[in-house]
């Protein structure tokens, strides 16, 4: 079977373009509408962030690779989100470091992540813990709450392949060496993440603080910390320092899967209970499959079990790509399976990388302004 | 004796947060049917019970406030964080640091393994929280100290009682599995506390 006829657009310059239009559309009014002027370097960097994105949702939809191209949207904005984040804090408090008194002050951003760890306070205990403001700032409570709660019931746990500006980093490390040093990696792993969930939302109700954020979390190591004042915060930054390097870096590395994604943080656990509501879906066609097992070979998610998708799935597409015969494809539940290929592929990935743009976009665009700055 | 009771109740919340991780991960790691869990969860609560007892004996007969001493405190969470990694590598089948020593108490405990839970209740409940430390405040001096403590019992029991029933769950093996996990790293979070207590004196 042509494994590329499954999609409309595969190849067809007429029909890709038509698909793209509406999308370059779409980041140019997110990019260019609410920005306006700035100096040379920002403009630039406005438009070649514009391109950029705009180039990979082409070659998506051209090429029919999801995960190809998604992929370097996807891990450049994981790095460029974190020069312009670090930018940031060196601008408004001249340092990547945060003091207790901040933290305690309401003046620490926080991340989407920490949402996993309000929810048992807040049903339980009435009380929102966490170190941010409720309805002020970048990164207040309520927004967060809004904008997980939005991608969560659109793209279930297609954020963590499509939206999260953190996943874009085990996703590249994952990718180096083009063969895994380690073959194998038991798929009951990823439960651990799903443990994690669990023990830190209660951990947290019981510390009254975010547990993971305060004592675990690897990107900690790449965005702010605590500063080092004592032993407690001299180990915190030693334990933050270690899960990056092992979680995010060697053992991705070396097993070619996206360790920390797919078995250690807690919201990639509860986005996945999500895709029990999404309607979007990768499902395999029973009927077309072969049983060559590269679906789960490439997996980055530890997703695949008897040649399945299982509730840990985060739609990047690698399997649909890595499949020969097609049989792994995009689908949206209730539908027949072999049937509407395209549409299902085109529906999910329209709102995925809206989401993608919107998250990353203005962070994307940041960072590579201050390299360009760099330079001119 | 009803004030007991309140107190318990209004403090229920807190009393999961501090003590669901533990029976929590037990009943998924051992994944029984519904009617098991709940026994799991009895010999946890009855564990619960008996050190309360204890300390409401000990306030009866010396009329103020029961301290329990730091060591003590450190030993119990580490022996909580050993029985944890009990629940978490004892039916392992893969070699991983320590299984067979932790499956030989495992298989020993066959059969017997609400007894584990039983001592995992007493123990975490040597570690005093805020809850214990009001009532422990508003019981010196009165007269129904056991009762009260009893009450305070009777009221914290509320949220744990839904636990058990994720024994209904059908993928047993994530639920084992996650379990498993959960108890591994309470183990690690209940030694990390005992050593931090005894560094701290
Ligand atoms: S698992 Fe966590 S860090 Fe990874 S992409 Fe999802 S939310 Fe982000
Ligand atoms: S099952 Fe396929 S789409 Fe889902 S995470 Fe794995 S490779 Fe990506
Ligand atoms: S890659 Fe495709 S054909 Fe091979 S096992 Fe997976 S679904 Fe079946």
């Amino acid at each position: 079977m042509n494994r590329k006829s499954n999609y409309w657009g595969t190849g067809r310059i007429g029909k890709s373009i038509l698909l793209f239009a509406p999308m370059m559309m779409l980041i140019m009014l997110m990019l260019l509408g609410s920005a306006s002027g700035g100096d040379a370097a920002t403009q630039i960097a406005r438009l070649i962030t514009i391109a950029f994105f705009g180039a990979m949702f082409f070659l998506i939809i051209y090429t029919g690779k999801t995960d190809k191209w998604r992929a370097v949207a996807f891990i450049v904005s994981a790095l460029l989100f974190c020069i312009a984040f670090i930018h940031n804090l060196i601008l408004e408090r001249g340092s990547m470091t945060f003091s207790n008194a901040e933290e305690l002050s309401c003046t620490i951003p926080f991340c989407h992540i920490v949402t996993t760890m309000m929810i048992i306070p807040a049903a339980v205990k009435q009380t929102i813990l966490f170190p941010g403001s409720l309805v002020e700032g970048f990164a207040s409570i309520s927004a967060m709450f809004v904008i997980v709660l939005c991608f969560s019931i659109v793209l279930g746990r297609g954020f963590c392949s499509w939206g999260c500006f953190y996943g874009g980093w085990d996703d590249g490390t994952s990718r180096i060496l083009r063969k895994p040093v380690i073959k194998k990696v038991n798929n009951s792993y990823k439960w651990f993440s799903f443990a994690m969930l669990i023990v830190m939302a209660l951990w947290s109700a019981e510390a009254a603080e975010p547990t993971y954020c305060s004592w675990l979390c690897p990107f900690k190591a790449v965005t702010e910390n605590e500063r080092i004042i004592d032993t407690i915060t001299l180990i915190k930054n030693i334990i933050f320092t270690l899960t990056f390097a092992v979680l995010v870096v060697v053992l991705p590395l070396l097993t070619k899967k996206r360790i920390q994604c797919a078995t250690f943080c807690p919201m990639g656990a509860l986005l996945s209970l999500f895709n029990k509501i999404n309607i979007f879906e990768v499902k395999n066609d029973t009927s077309k499959c072969i049983g060559c097992g590269k679906c789960e070979k490439a997996c980055p998610m530890l997703a695949i079990e008897k040649r399945c998708p299982t509730l840990t799935c985060s739609k990047c597409g690698k399997c649909v790509d890595a499949c020969p015969t097609g049989a792994m494809r995009f689908h949206i539940k209730g539908t027949p399976i072999d049937k509407h290929t395209t549409i299902a592929r085109t529906l999910f990935i329209f709102p995925a990388y809206t989401f993608l743009v919107t998250l990353c976009g203005g962070s994307v665009a940041n960072g590579l302004a201050l390299i360009i700055n760099l330079f001119i | 004796m009803v004030e007991s009771l309140l107190i318990g109740l209004s403090t229920s919340a807190s009393c999961v947060a501090q003590c669901g991780n533990i029976i929590l991960s037990i009943i998924m790691a051992e994944n029984k049917s519904v009617g098991r869990s709940y026994g799991l969860l009895g010999g946890f609560m009855l564990g619960r019970l008996l050190i309360y007892s204890g300390i409401s004996a000990v306030i009866s007969l010396i009329d103020s406030a029961a301290t329990i001493p730091a060591s003590v405190t450190a030993v119990s969470l580490i022996a909580v964080s050993a029985i944890m990694l009990i629940y978490s590598v004892g039916k392992t089948k893969q070699l991983c640091l320590g299984h067979r020593f932790t499956r030989k108490i495992y298989s020993a405990c066959h059969g017997r393994i609400s007894l584990l839970a039983f001592a995992a209740g007493a123990l975490s409940s040597l570690n005093i929280c805020p809850p214990i430390i009001s009532l422990i405040a508003s019981s010196i001096g009165t007269k129904a100290v056991f009762a009260n403590f009893v009450m305070f019992f009777i009221g914290t029991s509320v949220f744990f009682l839904p636990m058990p029933l994720i024994g209904a769950i059908k993928n047993t093996e994530a639920v084992t599995k996650t379990g498993r996990a959960a108890a591994l790293i309470v183990s690690i979070i209940f030694l990390a506390k005992g050593i931090g207590i005894i560094i701290n004196g």
